[in-house]
């Protein structure tokens, strides 16, 4: 089978993750509870985990590196930590359901939001858009760093530029961008969503929340810490703040060696090299009758590798049937960005998603090329 | 060598005060501490030279790192 649905999870893992989760779930104790030494040693490899993503991310104090569930917990946990009753987000027109769900629930609790038009490779247009967007009552701006289902970059730099010089938080879902893109807290974010299971190669089932100094949402959940355990009340320490209960220690160690991998083979190299993959396909889906493409040809500056299309007068979820019948792995439909989908006119078809990782062979491209040819004839 | 025991309650503090004072070439030892009492209870301690104590509590404050002199056991 030909997997291209790394937009999804990037599949297979590398092998020095399913060996680090291996040898947690069979040797692991539980991190940071006792002083035997197989729990500490279980502690000190969560803490490296820690310092290493935090290294990665550019940041000095690994304490505000946040173990979550996955990408869409550091979500929830970021903005309904964060706002208030009578607060006011801008996001982008574009964002997933793990920002617009959490922010259609706050509504009922009176927060608002705006959704600011984003013009592929237009960057002016699109930080215009949102600087009109900001009312006296917001307070935070959040945008993702890449569309999840059309691959077009957002200028979060700017965007956070944006925010700080009006006195905003500013958030990125970095779901599609965390290991492809340069992404370092140095640049001034608040607060960085990141899975673990897709562009660093970690198992499903983590996450990370990344904290500036001026971001300190109220937690989500209490309990157990393995800290301060004579007191009733939450530590206000982190991460305990926001890690109660036993960690997710395979993951954890798995995310790491990710992590490593990535580091290993250089982000800049893997996004160099997946992005030519995704351009060679561009061009041949191009010159295909009957296929729809819907953004422009992807570049560096404007785009991450993941591309979108529609073969005419067919739904989205029969071309991908038809492609899956030839051994080829695709998502179709809504990719749960509806948003993303409304702004491009696919709400009723939806789309044909295909992503790269650094273990798609080239041969893909003609591949998908030949059988999306012989679909759409 | 008379050494001073400190008190942090969070492990990833404990181990990020670990790595700073390595980094000043400060050795240190760290361990879960043992004796409970009232206010102390579940964490862990570090310990290092006294001759580097100022030293060493600067790097430890200067870093948000929060700590108690620890007089319990370990």
């Amino acid at each position: 089978m030909l997997y291209a649905d790394n937009a999804a999870t990037t599949r297979p893992k590398p092998p020095q993750v399913v060996q680090a989760v291996q040898r947690a779930v069979q040797s692991g104790a539980n991190p940071g509870r006792s002083g035997y030494p197989a729990s500490m040693e279980a502690a000190r490899q969560v803490y490296e985990a820690r310092r290493t993503a935090a290294d990665f991310f550019g940041m000095s104090d690994e304490s505000r590196v946040i173990f979550t569930p996955g990408c869409t917990y550091s979500l929830n946990l970021a903005l309904k930590g964060t706002l208030q009753p009578g607060d006011h987000v801008v996001v982008s027109s574009l964002e997933h359901n793990a920002v617009m769900r959490p922010l259609t629930a706050l509504q009922k609790s009176g927060v608002s939001f705006t959704r600011a038009a984003v013009f592929p490779g237009d960057d002016d247009r699109t930080v215009d858009a949102f600087r009109k967007s900001i009312n006296g009552r917001t307070r935070l701006i959040a945008a993702m760093h890449a569309s999840n289902v059309w691959g077009i970059r957002l200028p979060i730099e700017r965007l956070c530029a944006l925010a700080h010089a009006y006195g905003l938080l500013f958030l990125t879902d970095a779901a599609q961008s965390a290991g492809v893109l340069p992404l370092s807290m140095k640049d001034g974010y608040d607060m960085v969503c990141v899975p673990g299971h897709k562009g660093l190669y970690g198992p499903m089932g983590i996450g990370l929340l990344l904290l500036s100094g001026s971001a300190l949402p109220r937690a989500l959940t209490e309990g157990g810490t393995g800290s301060g355990s004579h007191s009733l009340e939450q530590p206000e320490e982190l991460p305990d703040r926001y890690e109660s209960g036993t960690a997710n220690y395979s993951g954890i160690l798995g995310l790491k060696a990710g992590i490593d991998f990535v580091n290993a083979r250089k982000p800049e190299k893997i996004f160099a090299s997946e992005m030519n993959w995704i351009r060679q396909l561009y061009q041949g889906l191009k010159t295909i009758p009957g296929v729809r493409l819907l953004t422009p040809p992807p570049t560096q500056a404007y785009a991450v590798p993941v591309l979108s299309f529609v073969v005419e007068g067919m739904e989205s979820e029969e071309t991908a049937a038809r492609l899956q019948q030839r051994g080829i792995a695709v998502r179709a439909g809504l990719h749960c960005a509806p948003c993303a989908h409304e702004a491009m006119g696919t709400l009723q078809t939806g789309a044909v998603r295909v992503a790269p990782s650094v273990f798609t062979p080239q041969r893909g491209v003609s591949q998908i090329l030949e059988e999306v040819r012989r679909i759409s004839r | 060598m008379s050494r001073t025991t400190v008190f942090i309650g969070s492990v990833t503090h404990a181990m990020r005060g670990q790595r700073l004072l390595s980094s000043r070439g400060i050795s240190s030892e760290m361990a879960k501490a043992q004796k409970h009492d009232d206010k102390k209870s579940c964490g862990y301690i570090l310990r290092f030279p006294t001759s580097v104590q100022e030293e060493a509590f600067s790097l430890l404050r200067e870093n948000g790192i929060r700590f108690t002199l620890w007089k319990g056991g370990a």
